[in-house]
């Protein structure tokens, strides 16, 4: 009754009123809008398809924007949460939880069950907008106890090249103790078995690092010939983004040293899937290189 | 598997990292090259579980 009366009297007022006000006909009376944290969950549950995150978001946060002439968009933020979950995954049963905010005037948010329920349907055609995270983020990385190593590794593994590790690994790679320490990791040297080729392991990658970098044939051989690592840029190439780890350095030490008796130790690899140069693919490179070097 | 900056720290370097601010990766960059889309599904499962980690709220 009261949120009539309310209505009553701003639908008399209106005429007057230059820049149109607005009621929210139910909403709590103690609403909020939602705090830093609630819109960062509606991001990532947006991001990630999670919906378990609105559950965290309180019932009375209540998002307003846009206001003025052009008119009101108000949703519950609990709402906006399932809603672009939901449009993420796809997923139809998750426009269930929504509830709209009916104002006066006419309330434009599309944040309902039935925009929902369509956009769905409509596999999210014509709907781009999604809650980005960036306002809050860096503040709530570190409040998730996210560090820089986690912020290096992901440097990493995007470029193994230009990035904080490699650089650190740059700089002591010369030195004696360095080079003592990674001649000292265990050795994963084993018979090829196709049915065994596994990821590289990062003591794997590191020999093979300095394998190169010192030209050193026997340390690639501590690598075992049943790995491989994923192409760094991999993304546009899928059918050869696996690379044979050990192949790779040996044909590697084989090219910078001209020595093609390397080449004789790598294993073939024809139908498993990952890439690697044959034997005589080796042999070539390093006749090329010796031409172009005047070796 | 260990990552590689978990490979240096065994090898005893406790931060392997030289750091370059012109090329320091922000963590805008982490969530939207490496969380949203490179890193494995692992990784995104503990971010997930360190965000459900974070305050609710029912007021």
């Amino acid at each position: 009754m009261k949120h009539v009366r309310m209505a009553l009297a701003f639908l008399l007022l209106l005429p007057l009123g230059g820049c149109a006000p607005h009621v929210n006909l139910n909403t709590p009376s103690d609403w909020r809008p939602p705090n830093e944290h609630e819109v960062f969950y509606t991001a990532i549950a947006a991001d990630f398809g999670e919906p378990g995150l609105c559950e965290k978001i309180a019932g009375r946060a209540v998002d307003e924007s846009n206001p003025g002439m052009r008119g009101w968009v108000v949703s519950y933020q609990r709402s906006t949460c399932y809603f672009y979950a939901a449009l993420k995954a796809r997923k139809e049963a998750w426009c269930e939880p929504i509830r709209s905010v009916i104002a006066i005037p006419w309330n434009k948010s599309n944040i309902s069950k039935s925009v929902c329920r369509q956009v769905v349907r409509d596999q999210g055609q014509g709907y781009g907008y999604s809650p980005d995270p960036f306002s809050y983020l860096d503040g709530m990385m570190k409040e998730m106890g996210y560090s820089d190593e986690d912020r290096y590794e992901g440097q990493y593994s995007l470029n193994p090249v230009n990035n904080e590790v490699y650089r650190f690994y740059a700089s002591v790679r010369e030195t004696a103790a360095f080079r003592a320490r990674v001649h000292d990791l265990p050795t994963y040297a084993e018979a090829f078995a196709a049915d065994r080729l596994r990821p590289a392991t990062d003591q794997e990658v590191l020999t093979q690092l300095l394998a190169i970098d010192d030209s050193s044939a026997e340390l690639c051989q501590k690598i075992s010939p049943n790995s491989f690592a994923e192409d760094w840029y991999g993304s546009d190439r899928p059918s050869s983004s696996k690379i044979a780890l050990r192949n790779a350095c040996l044909a590697s030490v084989a090219a910078k040293t001209g020595q093609a008796a390397w080449c004789a130790k790598i294993i073939p690899l024809k139908s498993t899937g990952i890439y690697s140069l044959s034997t005589e693919e080796c042999r070539t490179s390093v006749a090329v290189q010796a031409r172009q070097g005047g070796r | 598997m260990a990552s590689f900056v978990d490979v240096l720290q065994q090898l005893g370097y406790s931060k392997p990292f030289l750091d370059s601010p012109p090329n320091r990766m922000g963590w805008s960059d982490y969530y939207i090259y490496y969380l949203s889309h490179r890193a494995d599904a692992e990784v995104k499962r503990r971010f997930v579980e360190r965000v459900a980690a974070l305050p609710s709220f029912s007021k």
